[in-house]
This record gives C-alpha cells, structure tokens and sequence, in this order.
C-alpha cells in the first residue's frame, strides 16, 4: 500500500505515524519564509541607511543571523516550525519522531547552501524527489524529516438518529467505521450513503437503502454513547 | 474499477498530503510511468524541434513544447490512473490504448483548455469520467470546491520547480563546461541587453528546457490526478467502502458485489500525431565534398618542405622597475656554494664509511695472543710437578700391586701429562679434550712419545669411561715405557 505516512515506534512501544511533508508544499513554506526574511532584511536596511557605514555593517550582520541562524532558532523553540512552516501546518522533527534539536536544526539550516546548489535548490528539490522520505540533503545529513504538525481535529457533528444497538459485538475498527461514516454522512449524497450501508449487511441485516442507512445512522448514535 | 485492487492507502488527507501522496506514485511507478511518457515525449520533442528547425527559430521549438504539454500529460495520467488500481500497463499497451487518452476533447485542451491554471487536476474528469460540456464544468466545479485552489497552487509549484530545473541544469552545465561561460551571451545578458527574441533562446536553451518538462510534468500530472483522487475519496467514502468489504470479508459473510461508479471512458475521435516535417536536404557544394574525398588516407598529399626561418627576437623584459640581476647573481653563487657543499658532504661520508668498514675488518697480526702458560690443571688433575711422587714409577707398580689399578693408571696419565707440559713444553689448554692433547703431542713431533702418549690416553679412556682396566703386563710395558721417555723426570 503506497502511503506518505511513516510509522514510528517508541522505546515505550507506543507506534507514532509521521505524515511526511512533499516537496510542494515545503516549497510554499519556503517561499512564506523567503519574503518574510526579505522583509526583515531591507526593513533594517532602511533604517540602517541613517548610520552609514556602521549602519550597513549592523544590517550585514542582521542579515547574517536571519538567514542562517533564525530558521534553526524558530525550529528549536518553536515545535519545529518557522513561520513558513507553520502557514503551511508543517514542522520539523527527527526521523524518530522526536522535536528537533539544536545540533540537527543547525545542519540542516547550514546545509541548505549545499541544497541551494546548483540554482535555487535544484539539488534540495532533486533529494527530496528521490528520496522516499522526502528528505533534501540537509535533511539526510542532520537525520530531521518534515511532517505535517498535528492540528486540532475537526469538530465533527454526528447526525441525530434513534440509537439502536448493533444486532452482534462489533469490534474497535468496525466500531471506528461506523461511526467515520455517520460523521461523513453528510458530505456524501444519499445514494451513496444507502450504497455504502447495504455494504455493510452483516450488522444492517440485509433491509433495503434508506432502512439500511437509518439503520447505520442508529447504531452509530448508541455507539456515541446516545441513549 | 475495483476498489479491492487499489494499490494507494486510502484515507481523508489534506489537499497538501494527496499532493505528496502524488510525487509518492511517482516515486513508486517511475519507471512505468516514464517507460510510456518517454516514447510521447520524445516524439513531441521531435515535432517542437522540426518546428523549430523549420522556421529556424529556437523560440518556436520552445512554444510548441509548451503546447503540446497535455498530450503528454495524458498519457502519464493513463498509466499512473490504472497502476493505482493495481493495473502495471507496459509501453505498448498504453501506445496501444492511445485512442482513450488520446480522444478525449484533446482540441480543447490544446486551445482553450491550455490556459486552465488547475490543469492536471481537471484532467482526471475529461480523460478518466469523459466528462464534457455543462456536465463536466458542473463535475469540476463539485470537486474543486475544496480542492481547486491547492491545484492552482500545485500549478504555480510545478511552474517554478521547471525554472529551477531549467537553471539549474543550465548553471551545471556552465559551472562543468569551462568553455561556455566564457562565451557569454547567456538568457540574461542577451535579455537585458534588449535583444532579438530570435537570439534570445537558441536550440541548447530549447534542450534545456526538455529536460526540465521531461523531470517535472510527470510529477505534476501525478500530484493532480493525486488530489483528484483524494477528493473522490473524501466525496465518496473510497476509504470507508474498503473498510466496510474488509469487515464483510472478516464476517465471512457473503459479500455481496456492490456496484460502484465506473470510470466511463469514452473514445473519441482519434487525433494522430502530426507527421513530422522532412529534414531538409542540405545543399552540397562539390568543392568541399571534393575536400572530403581528399582527406582520405588513400591520397597522400603530404610533402616534406625545409626552408630557413628567421628566429624570432628575445622579446626585451618589459622595464619592471627594478634590476633584479644581482638576485640572479646571488642565486647562482648560491647554487654553487650548495654545489660544493653536497660534494664535500659526499666526501665525508664516504670516508666515514671507509672508515667505519675497516674497522669491522680482522687486523693482521695485531691482536697479540696471550702468552701460553703451562696450566696448572688438565682434566681435573694436578700438574705441577711438585705434586707427583720423586719415583713414579715406583709409586705406580705399587698402587698396581696393591690392585689399585686405575689409580695407578690415573697417576701415570697425570705424570705423562706433567712431563709433556713442563719438560717437553707441549701447549695444552685447560680446554682440551684428550683428542686434543693427543693431536698436539703429535704436532710437537716426537713419534716415539706420541704413539706412547696414544696408547696411554686409549687405555685412560677405555679405563676411566668404560671401567675397562688394562692388564698388569699392559700397564707394566706402560710404566717402563715411561721411564725410558721421560728418564729426567725421575728425580730418584
């Protein structure tokens, strides 16, 4: 099964799935974060034009610690993310899963003069391509992946319907799928919905469409905890 | 379709995550998807460079790339759709099927359709659902509604990831290639210098510019067709449909084959590719195929020559500001001085070796031996004179009497040997064994006292080693033998 997600194990024996971040919308971050550097940059610059030479050495430094220090300062204290990263729901961790650290956030922000090469991050663009995890060169050099940060979760509305309890135990899973669909039911038409409940005959009994979808809807309601 | 066989994860992603889930197929089935895309392209390739070619303009090859980028993509799009549902297609099953991908509302997709900024994300509804007119702008509108923007931001991605191919394939090649940046006359130079959009591109820009679309369409068809799917999945419940069949299958039920929408795919007219233009002939000129002929090794043109030439001048040192001859001077004492230096260092060693290997050398003569001095002790026994009885033979017929007949021998030996060393000054060492002793008895030269001191020293052995005593009248003639070769030894 083709997936970008990435499972994880713990000492603990806890697994963890990282959801690796493509090139796209790394790039978009990317991009994000350029201008905002951008932005620091000649804003100083304005103002250091007032102080003349000193003003300019001050501005060459600013500019300095902005482009190579702060994405690693904003990664390390900041879960991961720059501001980019976070327009774009992205930050990132180590390859186990843990935040991302000060030697590691470091490498891959100095590497990126190696993944800048040889024009604008042809070759950062050509590692991750390639690479299964979507990793550019600083990224396999510092041992960090990009993932998509775990958002809140949507709040999710279950359909009103009479509870009904299911005709036999229903395991965890099926239990999940019961209740994915009942929460989904409203983004999918109505045939489809009767299509998908006529599927599940082993607990809906064989009733035709509609009965068979009131029938879901229910069981998903007493599995909610409804009454 | 058969949602059994679907060879991606399905699940509710974001529009970003379907996006990679896309560069993930490409990853997966690259070889399938270039195995097909590669014979297309190549051929589109061609008929933008004969275009090119034709009106002789560079510019032209790369419009017409441009343009003909949906073919292309419709053919990734038709491999890639069917190895998601489990279905590898070869090169010549897709080229073969090439009126499904081909005949779907393809002239407007090269017209209209070339400006559509969710390109690779509508695709699917036109070529794989055969979509058209208000039904699939109805179609695309239901499933952009979440999901257009993030194609169209695909599209800006996939734009900009082709100029950084192009450049950085064109920065590899002048960083790689000495001679090209010395040429001058890059893309930029040649722009901002306002020039002819004829001198602006020429054909390497053109094959640049190939092989960035050859790196990257792929990529784009499938990240679209990516979030296409994801849509449909989030739409329709892909996911959930998948969940419930394994949970029928567990239960052992009988599944019952819940129909699901196909993917109609309508043919439509065939559009076939428009045969390419025929290469010009080149004009040839006689004289320089006359050239060619006589460059054959068949007709050796060489002559030998020898004039005089004059040599060309020492070019003069352009005045540097200093006289820097005295340097030369110092340099060449110098080298002298070092010169000398090295041979004497040579000398000196070779002496010292000389030396050193003489004095490994036995010296003749040199080395005086110790003055031998009569031991005072041979085999254990006292030899000074002193020590031995005035009248020994006396003393040994009466140890032989009294039947002490190895010390009587023992006391004869020791005579013998007392005579030998200090009144015939035979050289014996404290080292010698009796070989020895007899062997420079015999060199001292008397044959008389050497075959006397030979029986003497077998019967010695035979009586001290073996405990073989001779017989009385052995010892008898011995003893007589004795006093007749050492008579001045008696001191009776």
């Amino acid at each position: 099964m083709l997936d970008t997600a990435r499972r994880v194990s713990t000492p603990e024996g806890i697994e963890l799935t990282l959801y690796l971040a493509g090139p796209v919308p790394r790039a978009l971050a990317w991009a994000v974060d350029f201008f905002l550097r951008a932005a620091v940059v000649i804003a100083v610059l304005m103002v250091a034009g007032y102080f003349g030479w000193a003003g300019v050495g001050m501005a060459l430094l600013v500019a300095f610690v902005v482009e190579w220090l702060a994405p690693a300062w904003f990664e390390v204290l900041w879960n991961g993310q720059t501001p980019g990263k976070r327009a774009l729901g992205i930050a990132v961790v180590h390859d186990d899963g843990t935040p991302v650290r000060w030697g590691p956030a470091l490498t891959r922000n100095l590497l990126r003069a190696v993944d800048f090469l040889p024009f604008f991050y042809g070759f950062g663009l050509a590692a991750m391509l390639i690479s299964r995890d979507f990793k550019r060169l600083g990224d396999l050099a510092a041992g960090t992946v990009v993932v998509y940060a775990p958002g809140k979760a949507p709040a999710r509305s279950l359909p009103q319907a009479p509870p009904q309890p299911p005709p036999v135990p229903l395991s965890l899973e099926e239990q999940r799928v019961v209740l994915e669909l009942a929460e989904r039911s409203a983004s999918l038409t109505q045939e489809r919905l009767e299509e998908l409940a006529e599927l599940a005959a082993p607990i809906t009994g064989r009733a035709a469409g509609a009965a068979s979808a009131a029938r879901l809807l229910g069981m998903a309601s007493h599995l909610a905890g409804r009454r | 379709m058969q949602l059994d066989n679907v060879a991606v994860a399905l699940r509710p992603r974001s529009a970003w995550e379907s996006i990679d889930l896309g560069v993930g197929m490409l990853q997966q089935w690259w070889r399938t998807l270039y195995a097909s895309f590669l014979p297309v392209y190549l051929a589109g390739v061609a008929l933008a460079f004969g275009a090119g070619w034709a009106w002789d303009k560079a510019w032209v090859s790369l419009v017409v790339l441009w343009w003909l980028k949906p073919l292309f993509d419709r053919v990734v799009l038709h491999v890639v759709s069917r190895a998601v549902f489990g279905e590898a297609i070869g090169v010549r099953r897709a080229l073969a099927e090439a009126r499904a991908w081909l005949g779907t509302r393809v002239l407007w997709a090269l017209t209209l359709g070339r400006i559509d900024m969710a390109r690779s994300f509508h695709l699917p509804v036109t070529q794989l659902e055969g979509q058209r007119g208000r039904a699939g702008r109805e179609r695309r509108k239901l499933l952009g509604r979440r999901a257009h923007g993030y194609a169209v931001w695909l599209t800006v991605a996939c734009l900009h990831f082709e100029v950084v191919a192009i450049w950085s394939i064109d920065m590899l090649g002048q960083l790689l290639v000495p001679a090209k940046a010395s040429e001058g006359a890059t893309f930029a130079e040649a722009f901002f210098a306002g020039a002819e959009m004829d001198n602006v591109f020429d054909f390497a820009d053109f094959a640049i510019y190939a092989l960035a679309v050859l790196a990257i369409e792929p990529l784009y068809v499938a990240a679209g067709f990516a979030l296409y799917l994801n849509r449909r999945t989030l739409l329709e419940g892909w996911d959930l449909e998948v969940a419930l069949r394994r949970m029928v299958e567990r239960r052992a039920a009988p599944a019952r084959g819940a129909a699901t929408a196909a993917l109609a795919l309508v043919a439509a007219a065939l559009l076939a590719l428009a045969p390419l233009p025929p290469a010009q002939a080149a004009a040839k000129d006689p004289r320089a195929e006359i050239a060619e002929v006589l460059k054959d090794p068949m007709f050796p043109h060489q002559r030998e020559r020898m004039r005089w030439q004059r040599r060309a001048a020492e070019p003069q040192q352009a005045g540097a500001g200093w006289d820097l001859r005295w340097l030369e001077a110092v340099g060449y004492a110098f080298a002298k001085f070092s010169e000398a230096a090295l041979w004497i260092a040579v000398a000196v060693l070779l002496g010292l070796g000389l030396w050193w290997a003489a004095r490994l050398m036995p010296r003749e003569g040199s080395a005086p031996r110790a003055a031998w001095r009569a031991p005072p002790v041979l085999f254990g026994m006292e030899l000074a004179p002193e020590t031995l009885p005035a009248d020994l033979p006396g003393a040994v017929r009466a140890l032989a009497a009294a039947g002490r007949v190895r010390e009587a021998l023992a006391l004869l030996y020791r005579g013998t040997l007392s005579a030998l060393v200090h009144g015939r000054g035979v050289a014996l060492l404290p080292s010698d064994t009796e070989g020895e002793a007899l062997l420079r008895v015999r060199a001292h030269g008397e044959a008389e006292t050497t075959r006397f001191f030979g029986e003497l020293v077998a019967h010695w052995q035979a009586a001290a080693y073996a405990r073989r005593a001779p017989p009385p009248a052995e010892l008898e003639r011995l003893v007589a033998a004795y006093a007749e070769r050492f008579p001045r030894e008696q001191r009776a």
